[in-house]
């Protein structure tokens, strides 16, 4: 996943490792031979799938849900259309310009035990719930300690946590998460794209912030809560609060936004 | 011993061919039957590479997902690890 992975002191990290490894070689839409590609081969009709992919598609399904359509599977299209067509690390920063892509409706498909069905082209991107699940997962192999991946934390133990902009937060347990757009950003046709895709546009959001840090019960339920709370943009403060999550916002100036959530669990001195 | 007529021979060659219709079809239903049962995944016994997680989920059942609560609180030590972003 092109992430740096780190674990709590004493915790073999090797087995952490094998397990992103693994994950990355089933779900990764840029490994010819990953299952998800074959799957996104043929990106409509019934495939059988494997019962890993069944289940993480069926969180992504769960996740897309959660966030009224806003962190969906089905961006994997869109994806491709913004120039997002290989592992980030080859690809080309600048090139011509792009047109978007709609994204396809969570109608468009369906999971019926290990059966996917997909009423119109849909090619699946399951990076919405991949990382988190497998720091998840990972924390749950070593039994207990934390884990780290690319930023995004899961803890069983207190963990003191660097945010973006500055400053620490306590992660008593449970995940933390930081959604950016900064991180994963390149050019076509001199407009900059990144990773996150509002689905209303099929183009990358726009969005006044450009970190959403977000504490939940697990990984995945953070980083979910984070990229679903930078795509509502203004309004996704008080969208988390809905959801009683803490969240924390850099703007895209350095400023510093908590919501209500966020400012209840510290103290003023450390709120922000 | 009296030679068959015509007409019966034309007979039991008629049965002979009804029987094997009827044989044939009935042996075509079974055939069919066991090859859909052998390809349904939910009776299938084709050999599988080991798996660790058994899925029986369903896109159409309700949501499952939960974000649960965050628990967070003020810290007074140097960072353990960078919250970047993803």
């Amino acid at each position: 996943m092109g992430c740096e992975i780190s674990v709590g002191p004493g915790v073999p990290v090797e087995p952490v490792r094998e397990l992103f490894d693994a994950r990355d070689r089933r779900f990764s839409r840029f490994l010819p031979n990953s299952e998800l590609s074959r799957v996104n081969a043929t990106p409509s009709g019934v495939t059988l799938v494997s019962e890993e992919l069944a289940s993480m598609l069926d969180l992504a399904l769960g996740a897309a849900r959660a966030t009224g359509g806003l962190v969906t599977p089905a961006v994997g299209g869109a994806l491709l259309a913004a120039g997002y067509d290989r592992d980030f690390a080859s690809l080309p920063l600048d090139g011509d310009a792009v047109e978007p892509v709609g994204v396809p409706s969570l109608e468009s498909l369906s999971l019926r035990g290990r059966m996917l069905l997909r009423t119109a082209p849909v090619v699946l991107d399951l990076n919405g719930v991949v990382k988190g699940k497998t720091v998840d997962d990972a924390l749950a192999l070593q039994g207990g300690g934390w884990v780290s991946a690319g930023g995004d934390i899961a803890t069983s133990v207190p963990l003191d946590v660097g945010l973006p902009g500055g400053g620490t937060v306590q992660l008593r347990d449970g995940g933390l998460a930081t959604s950016s757009v900064g991180v994963r950003a390149w050019t076509r046709g001199g407009l900059v794209q990144h990773h996150l895709i509002d689905p209303a546009t099929g183009r990358p959001a726009r969005t006044p912030w450009r970190d959403v840090t977000v504490a939940a019960q697990d990984c995945v339920a953070a980083d979910v809560a984070a990229k679903a709370a930078l795509l509502v943009g203004s309004g996704g403060p008080s969208w988390l609060d809905r959801h009683r999550l803490p969240g924390r916002f850099v703007d895209g100036r350095g400023a510093v936004h908590v919501n209500r959530t966020w400012r209840e669990a510290l103290p003023a001195s450390q709120a922000a | 011993m009296e030679a068959p007529t015509r007409i019966e021979t034309a007979r039991r060659q008629l049965r002979v061919a009804r029987y094997s219709l009827g044989a044939a079809a009935v042996a075509g239903f079974a055939v069919f039957a066991l090859v859909a049962r052998a390809a349904h995944p939910g009776t299938s016994t084709t050999t599988q590479a080991p798996s660790t997680a058994t899925y029986e989920g369903d896109s159409q059942s309700a949501p499952t997902f939960d974000f649960g609560n965050g628990s967070i609180g003020p810290s007074n030590s140097v960072p353990s690890v960078q919250s970047g972003g993803s």
